[in-house]
């Protein structure tokens, strides 16, 4: 998560190098079918994590989450893939094309994973807002990050307000049709706050004079650094690439 | 005697939501340079939506308001006065909607056209006033209810506003923080419009007062504010009358 000790030290790469090497690592690695492409991208990833001194304990929640997800494909990918038979689990039968596509999918999730951990999760979200926008992302687009990311912690409080409400009145969910009604009328109520409370910092924006772009504070210079950082990422996407051709 | 003009003016404002219903009625109000007017009144009585039609949030059903000399004739009028007040809403969670309080704070400025750096600079300069320079890089939603009420009236303060309008200042205000609030206005020595159902706090804040009754403002004075019956809650315990009710 973003906190408001990131990007110290040598952990200042500029943000916009950083969105945009996230990207092309990860299109190139996602379009790879080659297992020797993606052991590589595999071994590529946290030498990035390195470079940019990522600590161990900021990446090892979010890999660990995505891999439990990926623990439910190997329940069924394996077994649902035709092609010649690998192993037998009593009258499941799991092919060796399956287990290849299972394989592939951890890897490349996991590198993508660890890509994205190293270089867009350390930046705070107002500096991926900035970057963004450098990049000319509409600002349409960037108002809803940007609110989103300010909101959504408000939304998840008046949630939880309304919840403790029920709970007072001795509310405990239940399979039945009243625990459904209740969670609706939450829901909606939540829909409602979210919606008034729109109008009202759209009326304390216009009151500061707002009038449709979103002003930003920041400014980025590309320096030297980056140039070699983005050099040696081009080089990396060159190498899975050349891989995965060769594999073919 | 020449009195300079005034900065807000009201005449005859009506305001319904439905046409059984009004709220305001023929109301009139006038705040001139160096006013500090108070107005109380109970919920439902209309403070809010005389506030937001000041600043043209609202349309009145009948009546004129003139801002800075200025009759008010629509949008356009509003967009170009309304910066010149600074409004402080009821609830902070609604004015600040920036990640940290730096870019909050520098939102204002930049929109009356300043440069990134002259908007830092006026808002870690309004950080400094209020004393809350350690603030600047936090994440909002990370803040205390007393430290975003501070916050977001520094994100008013930023645009150099002429006077101040703000909006029930101390709803869920801790002692501190209302005390803090109440120096920091005091030191602001703004013009200011306070709606507020705090008594106390808008008799140390302000030196006119009005009360907001069946759609009408009634002048009042401090010590009528105070004749009023009130209880305090551990009444018992020995208390000054600054103190939070």
């Amino acid at each position: 998560m973003p906190t408001e000790q990131a990007l110290t030290g040598s952990n200042r790469a500029d943000p916009r190098a950083r969105i945009v090497q996230a990207i092309l690592l990860s299109v190139t690695i996602a379009a790879v079918n080659e297992i020797q492409a993606a052991l590589l991208a595999l071994l590529i990833a946290p030498a990035f994590s390195l470079a940019l001194r990522v600590r161990i304990r900021d990446v090892l929640p979010g890999l660990a989450a995505a891999n439990l997800f990926i623990a439910f494909l190997w329940l069924a990918i394996p077994f649902s893939v035709p092609g010649p038979v690998l192993f037998k689990l009593g009258f499941l039968s799991a092919s060796i094309p399956g287990v290849h596509l299972a394989l592939l999918i951890t890897l490349k999730a996991n590198a993508i994973m660890i890509l994205f951990l190293a270089l867009v999760c350390p930046l705070p979200i107002s500096e991926i807002t900035a970057a963004l926008a450098a990049l000319h992302v509409p600002d349409k687009l960037l108002n809803l990050l940007a609110f989103t990311f300010r909101f959504i912690f408000v939304l998840e409080e008046e949630r939880g307000k309304l919840l403790r409400a029920a709970k007072n009145r001795g509310f405990r969910p239940k399979t039945n049709l009243h625990t459904y009604k209740t969670y609706a009328y939450i829901i909606g109520m939540v829909l409602i706050k979210s919606w008034e409370r729109a109008e009202k910092v759209q009326q304390a924006m216009i009151c500061r004079g707002f009038s449709g772009r979103y002003p930003s504070t920041r400014e980025h210079a590309l320096k030297r650094a980056d140039v070699m950082f983005s050099l040696a990422t081009i080089i990396a996407a060159g190498g899975i690439v050349l891989l995965e051709l060769k594999g073919t | 005697m020449n009195m300079p003009s005034p900065l807000v003016n009201l005449e005859k404002i009506c305001f319904s939501y439905t046409p059984e219903r009004g709220v305001l009625h023929d109301l009139s109000l006038t705040v001139h340079p160096g006013c500090k007017t108070g107005i109380i009144g109970d919920n439902g009585a209309g403070k809010t939506t005389l506030l937001h039609i000041i600043m043209g949030l609202k349309m009145p059903t009948g009546g004129k308001v003139e801002l800075f000399d200025k009759t008010m004739r629509g949008e356009k009028d509003f967009q170009s006065q309304r910066t010149r007040i600074g409004f402080v809403f009821q609830d902070a969670e609604d004015q600040l909607f920036c990640p940290t309080v730096l870019e909050d704070i520098s939102f204002g400025p930049l929109n009356l056209g300043l440069s990134r750096d002259e908007s830092l600079e006026r808002a870690r300069a309004v950080l400094k006033r209020l004393d809350l320079e350690d603030l600047g890089d936090r994440l909002i939603h990370k803040l205390s209810g007393g430290q975003k009420k501070l916050v977001s009236l520094a994100t008013v303060l930023a645009m150099h506003p002429e006077m101040l309008i703000l909006d029930e200042p101390t709803s869920g205000l801790d002692r501190t923080y209302r005390e803090r609030l109440i120096q920091t206005l005091q030191e602001i020595d703004l013009p200011h419009l306070i709606v507020s159902h705090d008594f106390d706090f808008l008799d140390r804040t302000s030196r006119e007062f009005f009360l907001l009754q069946d759609g009408r403002l009634q002048p009042g004075s401090a010590s009528l504010l105070h004749s009023h019956r009130h209880i305090h809650p551990l009444g018992e315990i020995s208390h000054e009358h600054g103190d939070c009710l």
